[in-house]
């Protein structure tokens, strides 16, 4: 039987910065975002002494100077790497992966039977952390959106030991009835409510619901939830609700590629579409993985993967600039006499838009620049897509960006490695 | 850092005018210019690099200023060289096993055999040590 794992990192950043700084274990850890503004990452010894995610820093000073709670700045060439290398593995598990943001992808899994598909999923997991010291989840469904549901579960329930599967009909169904609507992929704080409103408050009643109704009260986007909550699959790229962890746009090529002008083109498309994605969500990036990897399983070519992370100052969603970092990003990676099969670009750091903060002759700059998008996205949107292309575009200017307590490159800088004493 | 791992598994030799090994059906590869990471780095994704400080290691032949090729994803054995994590830090230890247990032990005897229990970890394994002269 197939079913759709969700592989979803435990505390992504923190759990990085432990693989190389094993005295971080069992202390409180946080991890903050590109501008030190915010808590993007916490050890669960942190979340116990109260610091919520996504909170200012400022707002958690206090607990942190009085438990002496460790902080970092994000390190995000090294946590771009680390999630290439978690990615590789689940690739070479499984044969369709789609990288979903910096620390979650979904995979598909193969099996005789239900107990089977879970010693698989335990496998994957145990595979990571032996490979690259991630510790990780593993919620198994039918489709996307259950495979979500049961990986909330599987992290958060500790007698679960990180896998849970939720193809078996007995489980599934209690399990939706106890998930809460809000918990549920693509459902926002303003459509629970109105659900909520509607005697709608769990997975199970949305499950349930009458098509038409959800059709009328929540559009088609709704009414795929529900199809997946019913076990149909439904969920493309295009679809997918974006993860507040990264945004990603990749591929499979048909046609293996070998020369770096179509490698080049492809990864200019996708970062527009990544890029138009990132405006929609009114989100800015503040680095960006570019990924390239061959046909392992071809026995008389050669096999290479790798992965460059590039931080974008200032942070940006505007696709000319992160075009030209991807390329540069691109060329450093690109190795002569490869085919291809697989490429991709993942965006991450994100934050909303309005507080980035940014010195006020760029913010002129990006107004100009978010017109023209706007109006780029507009006449895309209308005549289809890549109706306008855009050509390569110079950015002038440097933004210096506060880099306090970042953690070395231990996996991408020669004079930054992990130092043994003992 | 950017690896490339030859499939193929050995690569050919020359012997007395026999080639020894697989013959690749790729022949680009008799020809290719020796690549250091296919040697010492077979398993890219489970690699990791470590610069050695202080010389508790010279027994083991590793010295201050060396970059380790450490492997996460072998299995262990008896004389491994291996990096642990003792009292949260990296060490360079040897695996020994004895009785029927497993000790991890100081390449300069400097410290004590410590019995393998889950209060440490064995991180990876030590492969190949670089020194620069």
């Amino acid at each position: 039987m197939k079913a759709i794992a969700l592989i979803d990192a435990n505390n992504f950043y923190v759990s990085c910065e432990r693989v190389f700084a094993p005295c971080l274990r069992g202390e409180p850890v946080i991890v903050l975002s590109n501008n030190d503004g915010c808590v993007v990452s916490r050890s669960n010894e942190a979340k116990a002494l109260g610091i919520g995610m996504a909170v200012p820093y400022f707002k958690v000073r206090e607990i942190v100077e009085r438990h002496g709670v460790r902080v970092f700045s994000s390190n995000y060439e090294l946590y771009g790497d680390m999630s290439h290398r978690m990615m590789e593995i689940l690739e070479d598990s499984s044969p369709e992966v789609e990288r979903y943001s910096i620390d979650e992808a979904f995979i598909t899994l193969e099996a005789q039977d239900y107990v089977s598909l879970e010693k698989i999923g335990r496998e994957v997991k145990e595979e990571v952390y032996r490979q690259v010291g991630i510790p990780v989840s593993v919620g198994i469904a039918t489709t996307k959106t259950l495979a979500k549901v049961a990986g909330h579960y599987a992290k958060s329930w500790s007698e679960l030991d990180g896998v849970f599967s939720i193809t078996e009909p007995s489980v599934h169904t209690p399990i939706l009835k106890r998930t809460s609507i809000e918990k549920v992929w693509g459902i926002g704080a303003r459509s629970a409510m109105k659900l909520r409103l509607n005697g709608v408050s769990t997975a199970f009643h949305l499950r349930e619901a009458d098509e038409s109704w959800v059709r009328s009260r929540m559009s088609v986007t709704g009414l795929r939830i529900r199809q997946e909550l019913r076990g149909i699959q439904c969920h493309t790229f295009a679809t997918s609700p974006s993860s507040r962890r990264g945004i990603h746009s990749t591929r499979s090529f048909g046609e293996l590629v070998e020369s770096r002008d179509d490698l080049r083109a492809a990864v200019s498309m996708f970062v527009a579409r990544a890029c138009e994605k990132l405006r929609r969500e009114e989100m800015v990036a503040g680095a960006i993985t570019v990924f390239v990897r061959t046909n392992r399983f071809k026995p008389d070519e050669r096999h290479y993967s790798g992965a460059v992370t590039l931080r974008l100052a200032p942070l940006t969603n505007l696709t000319p600039e992160i075009q030209v970092v991807a390329f540069r990003a691109l060329d450093s990676l690109y190795r002569e006499g490869y085919r291809y099969k697989k490429a991709g670009v993942m965006l991450s750091d994100l934050s909303p838009e309005q507080s980035a903060s940014q010195p006020l002759w760029e913010a002129e700059k990006q107004a100009r620049m978010r017109d023209l998008m706007f109006n780029v996205d507009r006449l895309n949107q209308r005549f289809g897509r890549e109706t306008v292309q855009y050509g390569l575009f110079a950015t002038e200017g440097k933004w210096k960006m506060k880099l306090s307590s970042r953690s070395p490159r231990y996996t991408t800088k020669w004079d930054e490695l992990p130092k043994v004493c003992r | 850092m950017s690896i490339e791992i030859s499939v193929v598994p050995e690569t050919p030799t020359v012997k007395d005018g026999q080639y020894a090994g697989f013959p690749s059906p790729a022949d680009d590869y008799l020809c290719r210019s020796l690549d250091l990471n296919d040697r010492l780095v077979p398993h890219p994704v489970s690699t990791f690099f470590f610069e050695v400080k202080g010389n508790s290691a010279t027994e083991a032949r590793i010295f201050e200023g060396d970059i380790i090729v450490v492997d996460r994803a072998l299995d262990y054995r008896d004389g491994n060289l291996v990096l642990a994590v003792i009292d949260g830090q990296f060490a360079i230890r040897r695996l020994r096993e004895r009785d029927r247990r497993f000790w991890l032990c100081s390449p300069d005897q400097s410290q004590e055999d410590l019995p393998l229990t889950e209060e440490y970890e064995l991180w990876g394994r030590v492969m190949w040590s670089i020194t620069r002269h």
